[in-house]
């Protein structure tokens, strides 16, 4: 089969400002057809990317392919991309079908094939009925879909998204997150979508790169990032974590003994991924979902388990949240599903122990 | 019981607080405004004493004598020195509105002040200046045959050419203004979406940042060409015997040849040709923006 080029091929992409570096060497391949996100806070530098895929500002150092052509020089208007402004940016003067016919036109497109080509573009987002409205006449979900449609009326090699639902309530968000990706794959197009929303991300996205201070962290599939971050800033970012920090007692064949100052009990880790010494200071991270409360002191085989008294109830209707002290300074999260009705459940200061699979412990070197 | 919500101000209410506070501008207006335009209207119907007084009569005769192609060559010529001046500020005043309006939050205030810093100084000295700068041997002159661009001055001074350069000096900031007003109000996002959807510079231009910008263009284009049309002090500084406007004539009738009936007369047909004027251009730009929305 002959190697395809990616849709997106950037190395070693740097954009100062001023003296600070917005953008830190990144370099990330995106395939065809695939919905990329870039994930990070606030200033991680990923509108910086997005900005320099759709030539709205220039590069410092380093080259962008789409479809394996640089787009060295080359302006906005003459890129194969077409980018959703998280804004909208809608034309407020146009009507919703002039919005949409506008790139079209732009480009010389014949009158009929306008007609058509809005047509369609409307069908695919959901808003035929809307044509002759104006963009002030329309819901924010409704104007977003507008944005969406004029975006993919122009059939572009990738559609850089910005921020797409951010300006949307949280219900109308989560359908939007369905529908995005439902929309992505009948246009069968490259997304390249710049979120600081994790769940938004990972309900998405094919895959994810995780951004921070102006630096990719970590590229992956939703579920290798959250189930295997590379760096405590990864799984801090990506979901709840629980984090003990601690030192490598002694070392037992394929596990190893950990022990943290602010703790009474001992853990063990698998030493499968990690390579530690003694002495070695690692983190030791949980997701909430993976622990268990029980009152039983001998646990299953396999399992880990540390006491600590109940702090805190939190119930949010699916489930409950526990927040659980375990010795000086540590108190962990622990969620436990509401799935049998009338349960008690555990409350303010219960003794409990905590247990989980061994292998559920992400193990970091510091 | 009347509430006291803002809907008690409102006209159609006509409590007795609404006509007190609206009382002295009504005044000013009918006492210094439409009593006068009344005296000129019907002043303009009256006849010439021998010695320059008013016979109060009625006829058109002053009407007719306005036919004279002596009156009407002025009357043209004010239009096209107007219409002149009109277009120059456009040009200008375009890019320099639209440059402010692209400058950062601060440096806008600092260049709008600097845009209207002028008005600090009597328009009557500021043209007075330009005598000195436009004179056979003003500033101009000098410096251009320093520079070896001429040999001999350039008669520049009482022309139509020097009444132009005036008015456009001292309307310029009646067109940025407005037109930095309805610019300010383009979202950068918005041409850069346009950009994006393969728009060229020319095509941004035309579709996204000229439909913002017509009622400043429509507003500037009215601030500028009324005063210009009427202007008096410039053309009577700056211009020669050829340059005279429409507002000369006028001061001419009343002051030199003491004939106010007819410069009456002449103040209602320049009154008449403004109000088209304005009529004209705000059907035109309804209709405009009618077709825009059909098209």
């Amino acid at each position: 089969m002959l190697e395809q080029p990616a849709s997106i091929d950037i190395v070693s992409l740097v954009k100062r400002h001023g003296a600070t570096l917005a953008v830190d060497h990144v370099s990330l391949a995106v395939k065809r057809g695939e919905f990329f996100s870039l994930l990070g806070p606030s200033g991680a530098g990923k509108t910086s990317v997005l900005r320099m895929i759709a030539g709205f500002e220039i590069p410092d150092e380093g080259t962008i392919r789409i479809d394996g052509r640089s787009m060295e020089a080359v302006p906005p208007n003459r890129r194969p991309v077409n980018l959703v402004f998280q804004s909208y940016a809608l034309f407020p003067h146009l009507t919703v079908a002039e919005n949409v016919g506008f790139g079209p036109k732009m480009q010389g497109v014949s009158r009929l094939e306008i007609a058509s080509r809005i047509r369609a573009a409307l069908d695919m987002v959901k808003l035929s009925s809307k044509e002759e409205r104006l963009p002030f006449q329309l819901s924010g979900g409704e104007q977003q879909r507008v944005a969406l449609a004029r975006a993919l009326v122009n059939r572009p090699a990738v559609l850089l998204l910005d921020e797409p639902l951010s300006a949307l309530d949280q219900q109308l968000r989560q359908e939007m997150q369905v529908e995005l990706k439902s929309i992505q794959e009948r246009a069968a197009c490259t997304f390249v979508c710049v979120t600081h929303h994790q769940e938004e991300a990972l309900t998405m996205s094919d895959r994810v790169a995780v951004m921070h201070q102006g630096r990719v962290l970590q590229i992956g599939r939703p579920q290798d990032l959250y189930e295997t971050p590379a760096s405590a800033f990864v799984a801090r970012f990506i979901g709840v974590s629980n984090e003990l920090r601690g030192v490598v007692h002694r070392i037992q064949g394929e596990r190893a003994v950990i022990r943290s100052p602010g703790l009474t009990g001992e853990i063990q880790i698998n030493l499968s991924n990690i390579h530690v010494r003694e002495g070695s200071a690692v983190t030791v991270m949980l997701r909430p979902e993976r622990l268990r409360l029980s009152g039983e002191t001998s646990g299953r085989n396999g399992e880990q388990s540390l006491d600590g008294s109940i702090e805190k109830v939190l119930y949010s209707g699916s489930d409950r949240r526990y927040l659980v002290r375990l010795g000086e300074g540590v108190v962990w999260n622990v969620r436990v599903p509401n799935d049998e009705s009338g349960r008690v459940g555990l409350v303010q200061g219960d003794a409990v122990h905590v247990r989980w699979q061994t292998s559920d412990a992400v193990v970091l070197e510091e | 019981m009347r509430r006291a919500s803002p809907a008690g101000w409102s006209a159609s209410s006509g409590g007795a607080a609404y006509w007190w506070l609206l009382s002295p501008g009504l005044l000013w207006m009918a006492l210094l405004f439409f009593l006068p335009l009344c005296v000129v209207a019907v002043m303009s119907f009256a006849g010439r004493g021998t010695y320059g007084g008013i016979i109060w009569s009625f006829s058109l005769t002053n009407y007719f004598d306005l036919l004279h192609p002596l009156y009407v060559r002025i009357l043209g010529q004010s239009m096209l020195l107007a219409t002149a001046t009109t277009l120059l500020c456009l040009m200008l005043g375009f890019p320099l509105a639209y440059y402010i309006a692209r400058a950062a939050p601060g440096r806008q205030q600092v260049l709008l002040l600097l845009v209207m810093i002028p008005f600090w100084t009597n328009f009557l000295v500021r043209t007075y200046a330009w005598i000195f700068i436009l004179r056979t041997e003003g500033l101009l002159n000098t410096l251009l045959i320093k520079l070896g661009v001429i040999a001999t001055p350039i008669e520049l001074l009482y022309s139509n050419t020097a009444v132009v350069i005036g008015l456009v000096y001292g309307y310029l900031p009646f067109m940025v203004l407005p037109l930095y007003v309805s610019l300010e109000r383009v979202d950068r996002t918005i041409v850069e979406a346009s950009w994006d959807l393969y728009a060229t510079r020319w095509a941004v231009f035309r579709h996204i940042i000229l439909p913002f910008a017509k009622p400043g263009v429509l507003a500037g284009c009215l601030l500028v060409f009324i005063p210009s049309l009427g202007a008096f002090l410039t053309p009577d500084l700056l211009g020669g015997a050829r340059s005279m406007m429409i507002g000369n004539l006028i001061q001419h009738e009343f002051l030199v040849a003491r004939d106010w009936p007819l410069g009456a007369a002449i103040s209602c047909v320049l009154m008449c040709v403004v109000a088209g004027m304005m009529g004209w251009s705000l059907r035109a730009a309804e209709s405009l923006s009618r077709q825009e929305h059909d098209s």
